[in-house]
């Protein structure tokens, strides 16, 4: 092989190797000067969800594309559970602040008319709902714990679009708090973009 | 570095130019903001310590205060709490002040007679600029949508723009009108509703002669 076929194959590898180790991080966190260590309520996708969890400091993962390989913050699941009522998970996925461990998870389960679709989603954008159980729940494996809990949640925008078969786009922001049993979830704020490997079942 | 070499720049020139007319002047003026929204606008004062380079070159250090006149503005602030109302608009007052230093330089345009003389102005120096921004609202129960912070950037800035002197018997009266660039720097990059001002600035001055040149004393 010429030196010149080496010097050819070693760029092309380094191009390669280059592309692939780019990380690039989607989550824009910008702190709220009135309540420090957590984000601002922001609608313009900064793919973030923070809040006080017993006046401690919880947030989402950030959205990193790293070696071709995305992790997202949030998922959002529908699941047909009965033929009269759907339902709508979202799961968060985050930690605290002041703390390495990685795994934690806040969910909620939103029930939705019967054989909702992606379209549905946007009746969200505006509510406000006091969820009490009949019309779902919040859960969380906080503490190693698996509990319900109620709240009160907004959607100040919620939407999703098809922009191609079998593509969707979409986003959804807003505000909540949650009572558990054992602890109260404060100030919360979330601010996401959507992309169809997010949503499933839809 | 850059500051050090400009600074010993200025001091050189001003050193061999150290026998030439020099003046005093005191400034005042207002400005207001080029950007498209046009939020803000700015009361001026400063002083000038200017020099003749010749008949047509002269150089100025300048320090000019800009004092903010305040912006009225309003958020949307929400509550999740069902007991209360969903919306309440806040207030926002953002007031932005900048301290600048410059170099500046007036090269002769035309002169009309002997009194009246129009000069083109270039200016180069450093600013500091503060955009400081305030919410009156229920914090407790309400959260603002995309909130603005305060932000400060410190940065060299550019300007460029025309002068008319008039000279009287004790000085002289001038007015001028320049663009000036906003600071330059990368800054924060906090999505603010605003960006830093690039000023329209309209000042008049009177200059106060310190000494007299030395064809004047023959």
């Amino acid at each position: 092989m010429k030196r010149s076929n080496y010097l050819y194959a070693f760029s092309i590898l380094s191009t390669i190797v280059l592309l692939l180790s780019c990380r690039r991080n989607d989550t824009r966190f910008y702190n709220d000067n009135d309540h420090p260590g957590i984000s601002i309520f922001s609608n313009t996708g900064n793919n973030v969800l923070s809040c006080f969890i017993a006046d401690r400091a919880w947030r989402t993962v950030d959205r990193t594309t790293s070696y071709g390989r995305i992790t997202y913050e949030v998922f959002i699941r529908r699941s047909s559970s009965n033929l009269v009522k759907d339902t709508m998970e979202i799961s968060w996925h985050g930690f605290y602040a002041d703390s390495g461990y990685r795994g934690d998870q806040l969910y909620l389960y939103l029930t939705m008319p019967h054989n909702f679709t992606y379209k549905d989603f946007r009746s969200l954008n505006g509510q406000r709902l006091h969820i009490d159980g009949s019309n779902g729940y919040f859960a969380s494996t906080l503490q190693n714990q698996n509990v319900r809990g109620m709240g009160n949640i907004y959607f100040n925008t919620a939407q999703i679009d098809s922009i191609a078969p079998g593509l969707k786009r979409g986003e959804f922001s807003g505000l909540f708090d949650i009572t558990f049993p054992s602890l109260k979830i404060a100030n919360g704020r979330f601010d996401h973009t959507l992309t169809t490997e997010q949503l499933t079942g839809f | 570095m850059k500051k050090l070499i400009a600074l010993l720049f200025t001091l050189h020139v001003l050193m061999a130019y150290s026998s030439a007319q020099s003046y005093i002047e005191p400034i005042i003026g207002y400005q207001l903001d080029l950007k498209k929204d046009n939020k803000f606008k700015q009361f001026n004062a400063g002083l000038q310590y200017s020099i003749a380079l010749g008949k047509s070159h002269e150089l100025f250090l300048m320090c000019l205060n800009s004092f903010s006149t305040p912006y009225h503005g309003t958020d949307s602030s929400f509550a999740i709490n069902p007991s209360l109302p969903l919306v309440q608009i806040v207030k926002k007052d953002i007031r932005v002040k900048a301290l600048a230093f410059a170099v500046g330089q007036r090269f002769t345009l035309k002169t009309i007679g002997t009194n009246n003389t129009f000069f083109f102005l270039l200016l180069t120096g450093l600013k500091i600029e503060t955009a400081s921004v305030t919410y009156t609202y229920n914090k407790n129960d309400y959260t603002i949508l995309n909130p603005d912070v305060t932000r400060k950037r410190t940065g060299f800035y550019m300007g460029f723009g025309l002068e008319y002197v008039r000279t009287l018997p004790f000085g002289r009266m001038f007015a001028n009108i320049h663009i000036d660039t906003p600071p330059f720097g990368k800054g924060n990059v906090y999505p603010s509703s605003f960006s830093f001002m690039t000023p329209l600035s309209m000042n008049i001055g009177y200059s106060i002669k310190l000494k007299k040149t030395s064809y004047e004393k023959k």
